[in-house]
């Protein structure tokens, strides 16, 4: 790490990590990741904004059905991520990240169309990105949201707000489990 | 009055009116400027407060992805000039705020998101300080009251300055709440601002921040430019403080939405065609609803943190700041040691990146298991190996005391035969010999009552402590996840959602592993489908009698075969043991037996035990297939058999070696004098062998598999493309019989910790070598599976089966301490009758007052009344967890009553709106059933219509651009 130690004075890893849940060594970890997505730009200007093209290329979202949606989400200015906004998503998917936190972040990357709310469509697309070059069948797929939605879906209005979401999730073990990055 | 209205004028952006206090409402009728806004904020800051602040909030931000305030752009917002009074009284009031929520608010100390649940969200609190908000939003606004009830303030008509929204006959104002009866209020000005205004304040709506976000944001340009540090913390103080806010608005927007949905949205671009832009619209207006609660939490938290200096703390408060802030830096602290200490972090995100989640929890509790078996073995050797080798050569000598003297000459009696060469090395292998005499076994250890060093004190209470140890570990470990599993267990009808969302592993980074978690999670979704259609079709064919009697009969021939095939696999353990122990003694020191033989005989308990655990679990699964159960049950109960064969061959282990030990009567040593009985000259040691075998094996077992099976089948499968092999394929990393194994092996080393303390040692060691080698084979030998692996689902089995096993190896542990005399012969108890008196005869040396207390807490007496306390502990907590459970229940009823009462709420909207019927007959009467959605939708359509047909629509500033990237 002692390359990236000076990177960052001792008062600026103070604050990120009393405003992440993310330890010293992890955030130097994280701005190593970062730093290896364009060695170059990051060098030349800690604080540089870099693509969307750039940062898909981590390892994690290069292979994220969700990438887009990811980076869209935790993405401030919407055509880039500057390291605090990179911080900030590895944050959210580390291991000391709070489930509810978790569960808030997933339902905007799941929330496609941005409504807060995730229809049958947004359903429809999640699994789409899911299942990838096989898709199911138009049936299974109607069946399936309607058993989401069944499930889910409390009040009956079709769609998963918000409050039925966390409550979904809070009987999903699996998701805390699956929702994070390894540092 | 403070408003300018040419800045409302100027600002092209939102606010339609505001209202003056409660004391004095007055309407400023100069507003009547275009105001493209939704929105209509009103702040009543305060009942004493002469001079009102009153804002509007910017009705277009764009919604920042995670949640947080992006200044706005300058057009786009809502700049409404303050004059300093008035932005003073904001800031007071945000101080008060911050005062009475000072405890979460401190987010450079951290507030956690559980400490924020205590104060509900800040809305509450605001409400509380005496803020009564009120807005009013064009159509629809929604206020969310602290019973998370609705209320919604319904201004059917919109476009219209306050005044004439208060003026004007015809607006309705329906306050509903979902509990108690709608009001309708209004018609004229006064009342509706009245009333309104106690509901809102009764209501302790989020809203409310967003005015006094903006008057931070307007006063001079946030009171001074910040440092780049203080931006920095702001930023990011935005970030963890959007998450709870997030939490707070979309709760109340959960609740809302559709009510939002039907706020109708500023003017949009009238070429813009309503048809498409109904989707977009109730994003906005939902983004914009959230996104003002959030601003108004930012807002007061970057004032907090830009004042932070001047707020003084002072005693207890400030103790207890700089109290958390040290337990916060420690914590933060440890984490750190942590980090780095905790070894193979790289493998294991490979791994993870590899196979996902499921197999990258094998290697963590592989490398939990590491370091907790380092602290055990820390533990023994300090108190119990380094002790004993400085103290070594104190032997016992013939005494007068009996007891010594019997012991003296059982010592000499206990010989071991030492031998060199290849024997020397069979020896270490299996214990014996001048393997047996080192500090690794039992024993070795000697009495040394007298010494400094209470041996035998130290010993037992060490064993104790380790054993107690682990148990606190493992809670400690298995806690959290063990409360997500009952927390699941409660009802599990989410299977379809918890496949979906939570399928995908963030974790994986290899694209061709990616790939196949993509094909997996198909194969998964479909295998569910079919699943369903499965059920659905058994349930159709057993209707037939026939079929069910068929089934029935299957399934008992398979379980009687089961059991059978346990049976048979505990007879074979007993009879090898038996056998294998009777020869090692009577041909111990017979030189011309096959030493290769002997250590084979040795081993054959072992062998047996492995054997039965290596080949009866793929029958078993072979079985199941025919017991046409579902999908789900297979792998649980193929498991839980897997289980019982595990545990059983360890249970029916130890009832033989149990047997042997305590055959027929015993002599003076205590060793058997029955010549039909195997010659133990010292039965702890003899224990602690069997273990260190068992370890030894398993391990050999292991490594032998990746070698020897796993790699050449994978190149086999690789390179040779006949039938059978390619059928067979390349080898699947088992999690389920991976991590049974590693259960197993801790099991061993529980049981074997009394009679042979260096066992932690080796399993440190083993775990050590085993995590590269399963890494070899996770990595190279097996590619990513393709049945996907529900991590949670089999990890509350696993710590069913942890702690299962725990309390199988405590209870021969205890046994042994207080049932079992040790050995005359060998070991430091030799001079006990039981080893617990090591104990016993310390406490009797303690003064008189302790020394009763222990009496007294170790009589029945007192065990009977602590159990009586359990018990009633037990009753207490049963029943808190059914009140919990109807509470669940409860409120989730109210969640879906919530619901309906919200459809029920927005139809009766849609009736007034019909009354009303102004402009809107295009828009049909709709049935109460009817969903929200489409509700919205013709509410937005109904209103949007005619303002199309509205020449003075023109007038309305164009819509600024949601996603303006310079957000």
């Amino acid at each position: 790490m002692g390359g990236s130690q000076s990177v960052f004075t001792e008062e600026e890893l103070d604050d990120y990590q009393t405003l992440t849940y993310l330890s010293k060594k992890e955030i130097l970890h994280v701005f190593k990741r970062f730093k290896s997505l364009a060695p170059g730009l990051v060098e030349a200007n800690k604080n540089v904004k870099l693509p969307m093209s750039k940062i898909t290329e981590m390892p994690e979202l290069k292979v994220n059905p969700f990438r887009d949606q990811i980076c869209k989400v935790f993405s401030s200015s919407g055509d880039g991520m500057t390291f605090e906004d990179f911080l900030d998503m590895m944050s959210v998917f580390s291991d000391g990240a709070p489930k509810n936190v978790k569960v808030e972040y997933a339902f905007r990357v799941y929330d496609f169309d941005g409504d807060d709310l995730i229809s049958d469509t947004d359903l429809q697309n999640v699994i789409e990105k899911l299942t990838g070059a096989n898709q199911l069948s138009e049936a299974d797929m109607q069946q399936l949201i309607e058993n989401i939605m069944e499930e889910a879906d409390l009040d009956d209005d079709k769609t998963l707000s918000f409050a039925e979401f966390e409550h979904v999730i809070s009987k999903a073990p699996d998701f805390v489990n699956s929702f994070r990055f390894r540092m | 009055m403070t408003v300018k209205n040419e800045s409302l004028i100027a600002n092209p952006a939102s606010i339609e009116i505001f209202i003056s206090t409660i004391e004095s409402p007055q309407l400023d009728d100069n507003d009547k400027g275009p105001c493209p806004s939704s929105k209509l904020s009103i702040l009543f800051a305060g009942q004493a407060a002469e001079n009102l602040p009153i804002s509007s909030s910017p009705t277009r931000r764009a919604r920042s992805p995670t949640g947080l305030v992006r200044p706005a752009s300058p057009p786009a917002r809502s700049v409404t000039p303050m004059s300093p009074v008035a932005s003073m009284q904001c800031l007071a009031s945000i101080e008060e705020l911050d005062k009475s929520t000072s405890q979460d608010e401190d987010d450079t100390s951290d507030g956690t998101f559980e400490k924020r649940e205590r104060h509900g969200y800040l809305g509450h609190t605001i409400g509380e300080a005496k803020q009564s908000p009120l807005n009013l939003d064009s159509s629809v606004e929604v206020y969310h009251c602290k019973s998370s009830l609705t209320v919604s303030s319904v201004l059917p008509e919109r476009r219209h300055s306050a005044t004439d929204a208060v003026s004007q006959d015809q607006r309705n104002i329906v306050i509903g709440n979902s509990e108690e009866a709608l009001v309708y209020l209004s018609k004229d000005g006064e009342p509706l601002v009245q009333s309104a205004h106690e509901i809102s304040s009764s209501s302790k709506t989020a809203d409310m921040f967003v005015t006094a976000e903006d008057y931070c944001e307007n006063t001079p340009r946030v009171i001074v430019e910040e440092s780049s540090k203080s931006q920095r913390r702001k930023r990011l103080v935005k970030r963890r403080s959007g998450l709870r806010s997030l939490e707070a608005s979309e709760r109340s927007s959960a609740s809302s939405e559709s009510d939002s949905d039907i706020a109708v949205e500023a003017p949009r671009e009238e070429d813009e065609k309503h048809r498409g832009s109904k989707k977009r619209k109730k994003q906005e207006q939902a983004n914009q609803t959230e996104q003002n609660r959030m601003d108004a939490r930012h807002v007061l938290m970057r004032h907090k943190i830009l004042t932070q200096k001047s707020v003084k703390a002072s005693g207890i408060v400030l103790l207890e700041e700089t109290r958390r802030k040290k337990v916060k830096q420690l914590s933060n602290f440890f984490s750190n040691v942590a980090y780095t200490l905790a070894p193979w972090g790289k493998s294991i995100r490979d791994i993870e990146g590899y196979h996902g989640a499921g197999v990258a929890s094998y290697f963590l509790f592989l490398r939990w298991l590491f370091g907790f078996n380092i602290l055990l073995f820390l533990l023994m050797t300090a108190f119990i190996v380094i002790p004993m080798s400085l103290i070594a050569d104190t032997q016992l000598t013939a005494s007068n005391n009996s007891v010594v003297k019997t012991s003296y000459y059982c010592g000499l009696n206990y010989t071991v035969v030492e031998q060199k060469g290849v024997s020397y090395l069979l020896d270490f292998i299996q214990g014996t010999g001048w393997m047996e005499k080192t500090l690794a076994f039992h024993g070795h250890y000697v009495s040394n009552l007298s010494g400094s060093y209470n041996l035998p004190l130290a010993y037992i209470l060490t064993v104790l402590a380790c054993m107690l140890l682990s148990l606190a570990m493992m809670a400690r470990y298995t806690s959290k996840s063990f409360e997500a599993a009952l927390l699941n267990s409660i009802d599990t009808n989410f299977e379809s959602s918890n496949k979906v969302f939570g399928a995908w592993d963030y974790g994986l980074t290899d694209a061709k592993a990616a790939q196949l978690k993509q094909k997996g999670i198909h194969y998964d979704l479909q295998s569910e489908m079919m699943e369903q259609a499965f059920m659905r079709t058994r349930m159709e064919r057993l209707e037939n009698k026939c079929a069910m009697f068929r089934l029935y009969l299957a399934r008992t021939i398979i379980n009687l075969f089961i059991i059978f095939m346990l049976g048979a696999a505990a007879y074979a353990i007993v009879k090898v043991t038996s056998w294998s122990t009777s020869y090692a003694s009577s041909h111990a020191d017979d030189s011309g037996v096959d030493k290769w033989l002997l250590l084979l005989i040795q081993y054959l308990p072992s062998l047996t035990i492995t054997a039965c655990n290596a080949l009866l679990p793929p029958i078993f699964e072979l079985v199941v297939k025919l017991e046409d159960y579902s999908q789900a049950f297979i792998i649980k109960i193929t498991l839980i058999r897997t289980v019982f064969l595990r545990l059983a061959s360890i249970i029916v282990l130890l009832i033989t070696l149990y047997t042997e030990i305590t055959c027929g009567p015993t002599n003076e040593c205590r060793t058997t004098v029955e010549p039909d009985c195997s010659d133990i000259r010292c039965w702890e040691s003899y224990f602690g062998q069997q273990f260190y075998k068992l370890v030894i094996l398993d391990f050999v077992v292991a490594v032998i598999k990746v070698f020897a099976v796993e790699l050449p089948r994978k190149v086999l499968a690789e390179k040779c493309t006949c039938g059978l092999i390619q059928k067979l394929g390349p080898p699947e990393f088992n999690i389920t019989s991976n991590v049974l194994d590693l259960i197993y092996s801790q099991c061993l080393i529980w049981l074997g910790l009394l009679f042979c303390p260096l066992l932690p040692g080796m399993m440190v060691v083993k775990s050590f070598i085993l995590f590269f080698v399963k890494k070899l084979s996770a990595m190279v030998a097996c590619p990513p599976s393709e049945k996907p692996y529900r991590a949670s689902r089999i990890n509350t089995f696993f710590m069913i089966i942890l702690l299962l096993t725990y309390f199988l190896c405590a209870v021969p542990v205890l046994y042994g301490i207080f049932g079992i005399h040790p050995s005359r012969g060998c070991g430091p108890f030799r001079l006990l009758d039981y080893m617990n008196e090591a104990i016993e005869n310390a406490v009797q040396e303690w003064p008189l007052f302790l020394s009763n207390t222990y009496d007294l807490s170790t009589s029945a007496a007192f065990s009977g009344t602590v159990i009586i306390l359990l018990c009633m502990i037990i009753y207490y907590l049963n029943t808190m967890s059914k009140a919990h459970n109807q509470r669940a229940n409860l409120l989730k009823e109210q969640l879906i009553m919530e619901g309906r009462d919200k459809q029920f709420l927005l139809n009766k909207l849609q009736e007034q709106e019909q009354k009303l019927g102004k402009k809107n007959e295009a828009s049909p009467l709709k049935k109460v059933e009817q969903p929200v959605a489409q509700a919205s939708e013709k509410i937005t359509q109904g209103k949007q219509n005619p303002r199309s047909n509205d020449p003075g629509e023109g007038s309305f500033s164009p819509p600024h651009v949601v996603d303006n990237p310079e957000w």
